[in-house]
């Protein structure tokens, strides 16, 4: 997807989020809305965690690759790069486990489960 | 005691240190739900500090071979991991623990590795100005 394309679902999609939170007097408008939050929270929840893992991988594949060309050029220095390493591979995976929490708060801890389930179920008809 | 096994030594120490004066601090000054998520996630990191470090010392030997069998490794490292998100899922859900407390208490392995770094550097800095 070209930059253009990209640009106009993105604009498309908050002009749609814009005009369901404008009509929040309907009560129609206001179970969109409320479909609305839960579905920004879960493709939070699912690209952040995402890309956070992507990152961490990323991160933690450079470190392991330097630690190990660095032990098999000088392998009398493989204990001090082992210690950096895993100082190094510590601080990368608390990123991770950040972003595993905030996930988890999003997910658990702001929206009212209950009353977004009730909401979906009324705004089907069920 | 070798200088790289100093290092880690002098980092399993400041997180503990560091551990206590959040747990004290957070105890006298804010609510006891913060003070358990404080609690937790410091007892969660160092725990998940500790196994890591077990894990790449076995890993890897000195001159840089692997020691153990890989696929028990890698399975230890996915154990760790799912272990910790298991842990940390059960202490939201639950909702006895204050979600921002325990986001400091996983913070903790940080802080100690923040503040050897600055030691060190102002330490570095310090005999250069001599």
């Amino acid at each position: 997807m070209s930059k253009k394309n990209l640009f106009g679902v993105l604009t498309a999609l908050c002009v749609l989020a814009m005009a369901s939170l404008a009509f929040a007097g309907d009560d129609s408008a206001v179970k969109a809305a409320g479909l609305w939050v839960f579905f920004g929270i879960a493709i939070a929840c699912g690209v952040g965690i995402g890309m956070a893992a992507l990152g961490t991988g990323i991160g933690m594949g450079n470190a392991i690759n330097g630690a190990l060309q660095g032990t098999a050029r000088n392998p009398e220095a493989g204990g001090k790069i082992m210690t950096t390493m895993i100082i190094g591979l510590a601080l990368i995976e608390s990123l991770c486990i950040y972003a595993l929490v905030i996930c988890f708060i999003l997910v658990f801890k702001i929206p009212d489960l209950g009353g977004m389930h009730e909401l979906i179920v009324k705004s089907l008809g069920g | 005691m070798k200088d790289r096994d100093k290092l880690l030594h002098q980092i399993k120490t400041d997180n503990w240190v560091i551990l206590l004066i959040l747990g004290a601090g957070s105890s006298a000054f804010m609510s006891a739900p913060f003070t358990l998520g404080v609690i937790a996630g410091g007892l969660i990191i160092i725990a998940n500090f500790s196994v890591l470090q077990h894990t790449i010392r076995c890993a890897f030997s000195d001159r840089g071979a692997f020691r153990g069998k890989k696929l028990a490794l890698i399975a230890k490292s996915y154990f760790r991991l799912a272990f910790v998100g298991l842990i940390i899922y059960i202490l939201i859900t639950n909702g006895r623990v204050d979600p921002l407390g325990l986001a400091v208490g996983l913070s903790i392995v940080v802080f100690s590795i923040l503040n050897l770094g600055i030691r060190s550097a102002w330490r570095t800095s310090s005999r250069e100005a001599i």
